[in-house]
C-alpha cells in the first residue's frame, strides 16, 4: 500500500471477533482501508457482512466484549492509542458519523436544537445564537424547507427523509475532515435517496471532505464513489478504482452483485445462488467458494491475499479470470448510464 | 418504549388513580397542618378521659391514657408520611446513581455493585431489616437505614436494566460517535429516558414504606411509644380490641388507605406508560 502523506484515515489489518455462547463470530477478517483527502471510498457488501462493526471498530466505539486486532489511523495518529477524552475529543470534530436509522438516532425527549447545541458544545464554546445560526446554515444547505421551525421540533415530528438530512447536518456541524455515511439511504424513499445522494455529491465538491460511503446499493456508491471496496463475509474480495471495479469485475461475488442489479429490461433478474455463509466459527479458506460458479480445488485453502492486477485493482481469487463477461456487464451499460439520480 | 410523558388529564381520567391522588393530598395536608387542625396536644395524658367514645370535644374519642386520637392520627402521617418519603428518596436515589453507572459503564463496575446487590436480595427483605435493626437497636433512625439496606438493590437492579436497554439504543451511540462526554450523555441522554419509570417505582416504594414503617412500629422496633404513629397506635390499642375496636379502626383505615392509594397512583401511572410486568 502506498504511504501517502494526504491519507486521512486508514484501516490497517482489522479483525473483529465476536465470542458469543455458540461460538466465535467472524465479524471482521483483516481489512484494509484507506482514504485520501477529497477522495470517497464506498464499501459495499450485504447486509451482515461486517460493514458497519468495521467502521464502528475503527473508530473505538466497539462493544466491549469484542475482540479487535489491527490498527486505525485518523490524520496519522492511531485511534486506539488515544485516551478516552482524547477519542472524544477526535469524534464528531474531525470525523462526522451517520448513523444508519435516522428514526432511532435521535433522543426523542430532546428537540433538534438541543442535539446540535449538544454536538457542538461537546467541543467548543458556543452561544445559543451561535448554535442556532450555523445549525440553520446547515439545514439550510442540506435543503429542509422551513428549516427554523425544524430546530425546535422534537425526532418524532420529523419524517425519516428529513431526520436523515438532520443527521448529515449535525455530522457535518464541526467541520470534519473525514465524514463515515453508513448505509444514509436505507431507510429512505427513492425520491428521497437520489436527494440524499446529490447532496453528497454537492459536498464532494465543495469541499476537500472525505467520504466512507458504506452501503448495499452498488449503483449508489458507483455514482459517488472514487474507490471501491466490496467486502464479503468480513473480507475485502476486490478493491480498486470506481470505474475500474464497475466495468472489470474480477471477482466473482462482485461480478454477481453487479449483474443482480435490478435493471429496466424483461430479462430474469440474475441471483447469486445460496447464502452468504454464517459467520460463526467460518471456516478458513474463501467464504464464497460455495456459491462460486468458478470454484476450483485451492479454493478451500485460499489465503484471502488481496493480489494486485493492475490500474490499482485488487483482488482475492484463487482463480482470477481476467476474460469473464466484459461484454455482458457493457451489454447492460455501466452503471453510469443507467443511473440518473 | 421511551418516549413516555405521563398527562396529567390522562391520569385524571383513570377513577382509582383520581380517588388516591384525593386521598393522597388530604393525608399530605394533614399532616403538613397538624398542628393547626389537631383539637388537643396529641401527646398529653389525662388518665381521667380514657376510652371516650368519639364526641364533640374529641372527634374520634380517646386511647387507653386519655389522648386524642384524631390528634395523634394527624401528628402520626407526619412520622409515618415523612419517614416513608425519606426511605423512597433515599432508595431511590441511592439505586439510581449505582443503576447508572453499573448499567452504563458495565465491566468490572457492574460486577462488583450487582454482585453486592445479589448478596442483598438473597435475604428475603423483612428477615434483612429485622436483622440490622436487631444488630443496631429500634429507633426511627434505625429503621430507616435498614430499610434502605435491604431495599437498594432491588431497585438499583431494576434501573440498571433499563439503562442496560438505553445504552444500547441507537441515539446513545450517535452522542458518543459526535463525541459527546459520557457524563452529558447519563444526564441528558439516559436519565431523561428513565425518569418515568423511575417515577412509578418510587410510588410503587413509598406505599411500601409506610406498610413497613407502621410494622415495624407494630412489632415495637420502630417509632417508640410517647411519639404518635400509626403503628405503635394500632399496637397500644390492640388489647381493648374487645371492648373498643373502635381505637384499632381509625390507624388500620389510615394505613391501609394510604398505602393503596400509593400503589392504585403508581399502578395507573404504570399503566399509562404501557409498562408491561410486575415492578
Amino acid at each position: 500500500m502506498d504511504r501517502n502523506s494526504d491519507t486521512i484515515f486508514k484501516i490497517e489489518n482489522l479483525f473483529v471477533k465476536i465470542p458469543t455462547r455458540q461460538g466465535t463470530v467472524h465479524a471482521v477478517n483483516g481489512i484494509t482501508l484507506s482514504i485520501e483527502k477529497g477522495q470517497t471510498l464506498g464499501l459495499v457488501g450485504e447486509s451482515g457482512c461486517g460493514k458497519t462493526v468495521s467502521c464502528l471498530t475503527a473508530l473505538g466505539l466497539q462493544k466491549k466484549h469484542f475482540r479487535v486486532k489491527g490498527k486505525t489511523c485518523l490524520n496519522h495518529r492511531e485511534i486506539h492509542m488515544l485516551t478516552p477524552s482524547e477519542k472524544r475529543r477526535v469524534l464528531g470534530k474531525q470525523v462526522g458519523f451517520i448513523m444508519q436509522n435516522p428514526m432511532q438516532a435521535f433522543n426523542p425527549l430532546i428537540t433538534i436544537e438541543e442535539h446540535f447545541r449538544e454536538t457542538i458544545r461537546s467541543h467548543k464554546k458556543a452561544s445559543l445564537s451561535e448554535v442556532r445560526k450555523s445549525a440553520n446554515d446547515l439545514l439550510q444547505k442540506v435543503g429542509l424547507a422551513g428549516y427554523e421551525k425544524i430546530l425546535h421540533q422534537y425526532p418524532i415530528q420529523l419524517s425519516g427523509g428529513m431526520l436523515q438530512r438532520v443527521m448529515i447536518a449535525l455530522a457535518l456541524i464541526l467541520k470534519p475532515r473525514l465524514l463515515i455515511a453508513d448505509e444514509p439511504t436505507t431507510a429512505l424513499d427513492t425520491t428521497l435517496q437520489s436527494q440524499i445522494v446529490k447532496l453528497f455529491k454537492k459536498l464532494k465538491k465543495n469541499s476537500d471532505i472525505s467520504i466512507l460511503l458504506i452501503s448495499h446499493d452498488v449503483d449508489m456508491i458507483a455514482s459517488i464513489a472514487d474507490k471501491i471496496s466490496v467486502m464479503y463475509a468480513g473480507y475485502i474480495v476486490e478493491q480498486g478504482p470506481t470505474e475500474e471495479v464497475i466495468s472489470r469485475p474480477l471477482h466473482p461475488y462482485t461480478k454477481g452483485l453487479l449483474l443482480s442489479r435490478p435493471r429496466f429490461s424483461k430479462e430474469r433478474l440474475h441471483t447469486i445462488p445460496g447464502h452468504p455463509p454464517s459467520l460463526l466459527n467460518l471456516a478458513d479458506g474463501c467464504p464464497f467458494y460455495q456459491r462460486c460458479f468458478s470454484s476450483g480445488p485451492l479454493c478451500p485453502s485460499f489465503s484471502m491475499d488481496l493480489q494486485h492486477c493492475g490500474n490499482g485493482h485488487f483482488v482475492s481469487c484463487a482463480y482470477i479470470d481476467k476474460s469473464f463477461d466484459k461484454h455482458k456487464v457493457q451489454e447492460h451499460g455501466s452503471p453510469r448510464d443507467t443511473v440518473n439520480f | 418504549m421511551t418516549d413516555l410523558k405521563f398527562s396529567f388529564t390522562e391520569l385524571m381520567q383513570r377513577k382509582p388513580a383520581l380517588v388516591s391522588l384525593v386521598i393522597i393530598l388530604i393525608l399530605v395536608l394533614g399532616a403538613v397542618c397538624a398542628p393547626l387542625l389537631a383539637p388537643h396536644d396529641p401527646e398529653y395524658v389525662e388518665l381521667g378521659r380514657a376510652l371516650l367514645r368519639p364526641q364533640t370535644d374529641y372527634p374520634l374519642g380517646t386511647d387507653h391514657l386519655g389522648r386524642c386520637v384524631f390528634s395523634r392520627l394527624l401528628y402520626g402521617s407526619r412520622v409515618s408520611l415523612g419517614a416513608s418519603s425519606l426511605v423512597m428518596i433515599c432508595n431511590i436515589s441511592i439505586s439510581l446513581v449505582i443503576g447508572i453507572l453499573a448499567g452504563y459503564k458495565g465491566g468490572w463496575i457492574d460486577e462488583i455493585f450487582m454482585r453486592l446487590g445479589d448478596i442483598f436480595l438473597a435475604f428475603p427483605n423483612l428477615v434483612l431489616t429485622l436483622v440490622i435493626v436487631g444488630m443496631m437497636g429500634p429507633g426511627l433512625q434505625n429503621i430507616l437505614i435498614a430499610m434502605v439496606i435491604a431495599q437498594w438493590a432491588w431497585y438499583a437492579r431494576i434501573i440498571r436494566g433499563m439503562v442496560l436497554s438505553l445504552r444500547e439504543s441507537n441515539f446513545v451511540l450517535a452522542a458518543r460517535v459526535s463525541g459527546v462526554p459520557s457524563f452529558h450523555i447519563l444526564l441528558h441522554h439516559i436519565l431523561p429516558n428513565i425518569s418515568s419509570q423511575v417515577l412509578i417505582l418510587a410510588t410503587l416504594n413509598v406505599g411500601w414504606a409506610i406498610l413497613h414503617i407502621s410494622g415495624f412500629s407494630f412489632l415495637g422496633l420502630g417509632i417508640q411509644p410517647p411519639t404518635p404513629e400509626w403503628g405503635v397506635m394500632l399496637k397500644d390499642s390492640r388489647s381493648y380490641f374487645w371492648s373498643d375496636p373502635l381505637l384499632m379502626l381509625f390507624p388500620g383505615l389510615m394505613i391501609s388507605s394510604a398505602v393503596v392509594s400509593f400503589n392504585l397512583l403508581g399502578d395507573a401511572l404504570k399503566e399509562i406508560a404501557g409498562m408491561k410486568g410486575n415492578l
